[in-house]
């Protein structure tokens, strides 16, 4: 009698250890909220050491900010109020990549539009509809060809009233560099939420993929499907979330740069999977301001990259590289796109 | 003897294991349900399922600024604001599995709290401020 009830002591306590191992995930998991960069993060890093990398996450992320800002003191604010200056080493590599990527999708992807967008309110909030005449001089001030980055880290205006914003890049960067440096330590499982932009790194603790909705731009309170990926950006663009309407017209933050205007490519959001956070972050952009057929044949003509496409009229154009990843809501239907 | 013993401790175990798989289950889940408020990162309101169902109106202050939040049929919105754009009050009224609401200039965010044990997805990719 005494046998049978140890045993099943034993048994229930093996069977408890079991069942709460599964639901907490047993593995150490550490969580950093903040804000930075004009939007609210969050890092959860898993594993023994998540407490330490955590903060390591959160202090890189407030340290590229302070470097890339348009306000404050940060090397971009002080190049923009002074027509120039010398960008540290990591700025001007930032730089001449998001010059690279201006150059691959024909301008599409433009970090010069500061004027541009300044005039319409979105860094200030205090929104306005500039005129024709109004956009088309401050559009002579934009272009990367009036950018001259020299040898000795010097950046140069060739216009006066320049500026650049890095702020379609900046988050995806960010990701990326916190990516790298916990897997460089030993970080097997992570996730960057800052702002709507994901980064991942590895699988979930238990080795599965994460789970990421893309919010549904016609109703931010619902999604369009879910992806599932590893290791990866997840970044989504669309003019549903910034704006403002005026005479019942609505005007977003994202800026066709070559009308000055907010973009109107028939896209409500471009979602971009890339391994790589910077390019994930400028695609988006980029491919929100080519629209739809643009943006397939860039798609087709370059690799290194996945896209998810909403249109105005609710249809959801997939690459085929996720087309299996990517689990659409009920309701919507899928156009899978191949090279 | 033996069989009845036998037979005895069966019952006994399987009866054990369900009271426990039944508790696992109905015992509640960390945070499920209630909503937190966080101004600058710290909690400063904690609404457990029942308070949400007191309907009433909240005036939180940061640096000069203000948000009003209402509670109301179990959730919480934001109704007025002094900052410039007004993205707390589009977001509308707060939804388990949704996003949080943000207002950046007070630094304030309302979200649901342990949302991660609930959400059939880990992270929402989408322009959010």
């Amino acid at each position: 009698m005494r046998r049978y009830a140890i045993r099943a002591i034993c048994l229930i306590v093996a069977i408890l250890s079991l069942l709460s191992g599964c639901s907490s995930g047993n593995v150490a998991s550490t969580s950093e909220e903040f804000f930075a960069m004009d939007t609210f993060m969050r890092v959860t890093v898993y594993g023994d050491k998540s407490e330490e990398m955590a903060e390591e996450a959160k202090n890189e992320i407030e340290r590229i900010d302070e470097l890339l800002s348009i306000s404050g003191d940060s090397e971009i604010a002080d190049i923009n109020a002074h027509g120039g200056g010398r960008a540290s080493p990591e700025t001007r590599d930032i730089l001449e990549r998001a010059i690279e990527i201006e150059r691959w999708t024909d301008g599409a992807f433009d970090i010069t539009l500061y004027p541009v967008v300044d005039a319409w309110g979105f860094f200030s909030g205090e929104y306005r509809i500039p005129d024709n005449e109004e956009i088309k001089e401050l559009l002579l001030h934009t272009g990367i060809e009036n950018i001259n980055i020299n040898e000795d880290n010097s950046v140069v205006f060739a216009q006066q009233g320049m500026g650049i914003d890095l702020g379609g890049i900046g988050k995806g960067y960010a990701g990326q560099r916190v990516h790298d440096i916990l897997a460089e330590n030993g970080v097997s499982s992570a996730l960057m939420e800052l702002g709507g932009n994901i980064c991942l790194l590895g699988t979930k603790p238990d080795g599965s993929l994460w789970r990421v909705a893309i919010m549904s731009p016609f109703d931010t309170s619902d999604r369009v499907g879910v992806i599932e990926a590893k290791d990866v950006s997840i970044v989504t663009s669309g003019g549903y979330q910034r704006y403002f309407e005026e005479d019942g017209t609505t005007y977003h933050h994202i800026i066709d740069p070559s009308t000055g205007f907010p973009a109107d490519s028939g896209l409500m959001s471009v979602t971009i999977v890339c391994s790589d956070g910077l390019l994930a972050d400028a695609l988006s952009t980029a491919l929100f301001v080519m629209g739809e057929d643009e943006a397939c044949r860039f798609w087709r003509e370059n690799g290194g990259f996945e896209m998810l496409l909403v249109t105005d009229d609710g249809r959801i154009v997939v690459s085929s590289g996720i087309e299996d990843s990517f689990q659409p809501e009920d309701g919507y239907t899928t156009e899978v796109v191949s090279r | 003897m033996k069989l009845y013993l036998k037979s005895w401790f069966w019952v006994i175990f399987f009866g054990l294991i369900c009271c426990t798989c039944l508790a696992i289950y109905l015992l509640p889940k960390g945070g499920n349900g209630s909503i937190g408020v966080y101004q600058n990162g710290e909690l400063i309101y904690l609404f457990s399922e029942e308070e949400l169902h007191e309907d009433r109106e909240i005036v939180i202050e940061y640096m000069g600024g203000t948000n009003i939040l209402l509670i109301s049929e179990g959730s919480v919105s934001v109704t007025d604001a002094s900052c410039p754009d007004g993205d707390c009050i589009r977001h509308g009224p707060l939804e388990q599995g949704g996003t949080p609401i943000i207002c950046l200039p007070n630094r304030l965010v309302i979200r649901y709290m342990g949302e991660n044990e609930n959400k059939d997805v880990d992270a929402i990719s989408g322009e959010i401020k």
